[in-house]
């Protein structure tokens, strides 16, 4: 547990000024990818994965976002004093990011190849013909077939499963140390995710690349990830390898989780999803946010918000119903 | 690329064609130039012998052919206004009002663009504010009364610019600026919401992620994307131009097609009308199909469907 | 009260105020005006801004036919209201037909009436109201009907594209299986919901009606004299710029201000009826 880790977070709060209020999409976030390590991240839509991501980058949408607490540690330094140029020379080529939907993440004016070049040429220096041949060597590191051909084209000659291929092609394209997936395979269809999923994996592998990746559908992380963080409204509340995750969920929202996946063998008539619904994120509860959706709720849950309690190894939880296992 | 170039050309010339007969029956619905040209009080015997001259009393559908046909010669006959072949008075015409239109545009684009897209890069800074306000002036404003009030100021008050005809640098500068007022207010609004929306979309923001330097994102990528919708209004600018040419070359006596257009309304001066209408709709289907061209190489999206 | 406080939240001030007082000159523009706007007085011609004739002080001067300048304003502005309002009406009207039946029906409807769209779009407004004013001949409502065919254009184009947006919606989808009549899922579905865009738009577009009555009456084709009209004012006024500038200014200045203040408030509409209101 104290190897030197990779990326460090330490409560991480991140918000939005509003005119309606102050959002706290992320409130108090705290995790760590070791090297070579594939952490996954997961939660619904709204639980606060993206801002995270966002948030590591700086990139937070101005003026409205903005980074009000916590540490973002990169090999010990914290990111969160860097300048701004200091943080574009970072992007792409230290930490890469892979976006969520590839119809629109793509300049559709440029040929991929002018498009997979341009952080070739500002972070690694390299032009003309020595580019073109290291855009052809990662398209087809990321099975792209007649990679010459297809350098010349544009994105909307191509599939939304070459597409995101491509974008992951980006992300490796500079050598990061960290990579970052945003729910890269929510806009394909079954077929092309399991093939974006099963590339990436090789690449990470090969390289021992650290990842985070976030998504909200389970079966990703089976396959992809090491550790797996589970997000709701805007902080972490179980931390777990992924094994001790699906054999032994503690928090009742992981458990919730583990219950709507339906099963082949499963002879349930109607598919289980949570009752109720996601907190409003401008008037978060005091206690635990999960609480009123809690099957098991106690009295405390709504009073106040559960410590972090260590349940095995690297596998912790915060909920009051295991406070007391310490 | 070639067929919807093929298909564009086509296009064109059907257009041009039917543009040709509305305009032949639109005109001759519109009175009789015996009538204007020779007076109310001249005799009846005069205004038939002016018809007969003219071709005037033979039947409409024949009227057309003949003039198709010498149309197609480059024959379009006489002006009964100037006596003159009404295809190169129109010709000589129409250069005076490129000239002028043509510096009108550049003024506007250089400015309109500019502006707009530093009001988008930079919202709420000083750019923003000047276009603005400008946009709404510009676009509040009549055209001939700018000319006017310019005319007022620059001409008659300090005497520093000539109040009219055509001749030296100093002669384009007034017409210009009031030819370009209006549109660079268009230019200025279209760059700048354009530019705004290029700047949230996702490519842009992935471009940010891949740690691209901002100048960059901006110059190359943005502005690219941004250009499309740009071009496409400046294109539709110069045909409005072309048509508030009309205002201002009255105002400021420009020898241009405007002004020669509403002489030839007011005569009922049919050959001349005609030859006007026909040179006008060339222009402006010649420009609508360089847009056409232009836009095929900007976006490679319409150029492999 | 409280419910028209809420609807007029954030309304430029200024603009409403002098809109509100070029309505009101409108309506009683005759009435309210110091001095016949069409009675001769060539012994006072050409008087200066606050000078005095026999028959008092001329605020804004007058002209050469010594008429008070702010009298004929005032008179003037009937005619820019009234042609603006129902040349707008019409093309708005013309126009929504056309889209409505365009993005409704597809097909061949929508190809044709899409084809002529774009060909009015490639000729200049002007050039199209010049012509048809040769034709029709020049004249108030002539104007009106000039403008309105001229004009329809870009309602069309807008309101196609929101019928192509609302008929796919649920409800009409449930009125055609429910075996309501084609004319009658027009009107009372897909109309009303068209009428904010639509609102929006002629807000939008008055302010180029009025400038363009003015022009065609400035070269003399629109409004004929002796009904005072702001354009012709300004025509007038071009042979005295040197010696009586204000003939021709103030009037440009009213149609100015009029055209600024709808604009404005025209934005502010905008914005209130659909900030989702995208301008092109």
């Amino acid at each position: 547990m104290n190897t030197a880790q990779l990326l460090e977070v330490r409560n991480l709060k991140s918000q939005f000024h509003t005119r309606r209020g102050v959002v706290k999409a992320v409130d108090g976030v705290s995790f760590s990818v070791g090297q070579g390590e594939v952490l996954g991240i997961v939660g619904e839509s709204g639980s606060g994965k993206s801002i995270t991501c966002l948030s590591i980058l700086r990139l937070l949408p101005k003026p409205a976002g903005r980074i009000v607490a916590g540490e973002i540690r990169l090999n010990g330094e914290d990111l969160l004093t860097k300048s701004e140029a200091e943080m574009q020379g970072y992007r792409g080529s230290r930490i890469a990011m892979i976006p969520q939907d590839p119809m629109s993440s793509l300049n559709p004016v440029f040929t991929i190849g002018d498009q997979m070049a341009a952080p070739l040429k500002y972070h690694l220096g390299l032009v003309g013909n020595r580019a073109a041949e290291k855009v052809e060597e990662l398209l087809a590191k990321v099975n792209i077939p007649s990679p010459k051909q297809r350098s010349k084209q544009y994105p909307h000659q191509m599939s939304g499963g070459m597409r995101q291929r491509i974008l992951g092609g980006i992300g490796i394209s500079c050598d990061p140390i960290l990579l970052i997936a945003d729910e890269p395979t929510t806009a394909l269809d079954v077929i092309s995710q399991d093939q974006f999923i099963w590339m990436l994996k090789a690449i990470q592998v090969e390289r021992s690349l650290s990842m985070i990746w976030v998504t909200h559908d389970m079966s990703v992380v089976a396959k992809a990830c090491d550790r797996v963080a589970v997000m709701y409204a805007g902080r972490i509340v179980e931390t777990a390898p992924v094994d001790a995750l699906f054999n032994a969920p503690a928090h009742p929202y992981t458990i919730g989780l583990m219950r709507s996946i339906p099963e082949l063998s499963d002879s349930r008539e109607e598919l289980f999803s949570i009752p109720g619904q996601p907190p409003d994120l401008l008037n978060l509860p005091d206690g635990c946010q999960f609480a009123p959706r809690c099957d098991q709720m106690k009295p405390v849950c709504l009073e106040k918000y559960p410590p972090e309690t260590i349940l095995g190894e690297r596998h912790s939880v915060n909920c009051w119903l295991k406070a007391d296992h310490d | 690329m070639q067929r919807y170039l093929i298909r564009r050309f086509f296009h064109a010339v059907i257009t041009l064609f039917l543009v040709s007969i509305l305009v032949f029956v639109l005109v001759r619905l519109s009175g009789d130039p015996a009538f204007v040209l020779l007076g109310p009080d001249a005799p009846p015997e005069a205004r038939e012998a002016f018809r007969r001259d003219w071709g005037l009393d033979k039947p409409i559908v024949y009227q057309y052919g003949v003039w198709l046909v010498r149309g197609l010669h480059g024959d379009f006959g006489e002006s009964m206004l100037r006596k003159q072949p009404a295809l190169t008075l129109v010709l000589s015409h129409l250069w005076n009002t490129l000239q002028l239109v043509l510096v009108a545009m550049s003024f506007s684009v250089v400015f309109g663009v500019a502006i707009g897209i530093a009001s988008a890069v930079k919202p709420s800074g000083t750019a923003d504010w000047l276009g603005r306000y400008f946009s709404l002036l510009g676009q509040s404003a009549p055209t001939f009364w700018v000319g006017i009030m310019l005319m007022l100021l620059l001409a008659a008050t300090w005497n520093l610019l000539p109040t009219s005809g055509k001749s030296g640098i100093e002669t384009f500068l007034m017409p210009a600026f009031t030819l370009g007022w209006f549109s660079t207010a268009a230019v200025l609004r279209i760059s700048r919401s354009s530019m705004l929306d290029v700047l949230e979309s996702e490519y842009i923001k992935s471009a940010r992620a891949m740690g691209l330097p901002q100048s960059l994102v901006i110059l190359k990528y943005a502005l690219r994307n941004a250009a499309i919708t740009v071009m496409t209004m400046i294109s539709l600018q110069f045909i409005a131009l072309l048509g508030s040419s009309v205002i201002v070359e009255t105002v400021f006596a420009w020898p241009g097609i405007g002004r020669l257009g509403v002489e030839a309304i007011f005569a009922r001066d049919f050959p001349l009308i005609q030859a006007l209408t026909m040179v006008f709709a060339a222009v402006f289907i010649s420009v609508n199909l360089l847009v056409d061209i232009l836009y095929g190489y900007i976006d490679p999206r319409i150029r492999y469907t | 009260m409280t419910k028209l406080k809420a609807a007029l939240r954030g309304i430029p001030v200024g603009a409403a105020v002098i809109l509100t007082v070029v309505v009101f000159l409108g309506f009683f523009g005759g009435l309210l005006a110091p001095y016949s706007p069409t009675a001769l007085n060539t012994p006072g011609m050409l008087l200066g801004p606050f000078s005095h004739s026999s028959k008092g002080l001329h605020i804004l001067g007058t002209d050469q036919l010594g008429r008070d300048i702010l009298s004929r304003i005032c008179a003037g502005t009937r005619v820019s209201l009234i042609v603006g309002l129902s040349a707008v009406f019409l093309a708005g009207a013309i126009g929504s037909i056309l889209g409505i039946l365009a993005g409704y029906f597809g097909g061949w409807v929508d190809t044709l009436i899409m084809r002529v769209t774009d060909a009015m779009f490639s000729l200049p407004f002007l050039v199209l109201a010049l012509v048809l004013a040769a034709v029709i001949g020049p004249g108030f409502s002539n104007i009106v009907l000039i403008l309105g065919l001229v004009g329809w254009a870009a309602y069309a184009r807008l309101i196609r594209g929101e019928v192509l947006r609302i008929k796919n919606e649920q409800f009409v989808k449930y009125a055609k299986i429910a075996g309501t009549r084609t004319v009658v899922v027009l009107a009372r579905h897909i109309f009303p919901n068209v009428t904010n865009s639509l609102i929006v738009m002629a807000t939008l577009r008055l302010g180029i009606m009025i400038i363009a009555e003015a022009s065609l009456t400035f070269l003399g084709l629109g409004v004929q004299p002796p009904t005072p009209a702001w354009g012709s004012m300004v025509a007038e006024g071009r042979m005295f710029l040197s010696t009586a500038w204000w003939i021709s200014a103030f009037p440009g200045l009213a149609i100015l201000l009029t055209v600024m203040s709808v604009n404005i408030l025209g934005d502010w509409l905008r914005v209130r009826l659909d900030p989702k209101f995208r301008q092109t």
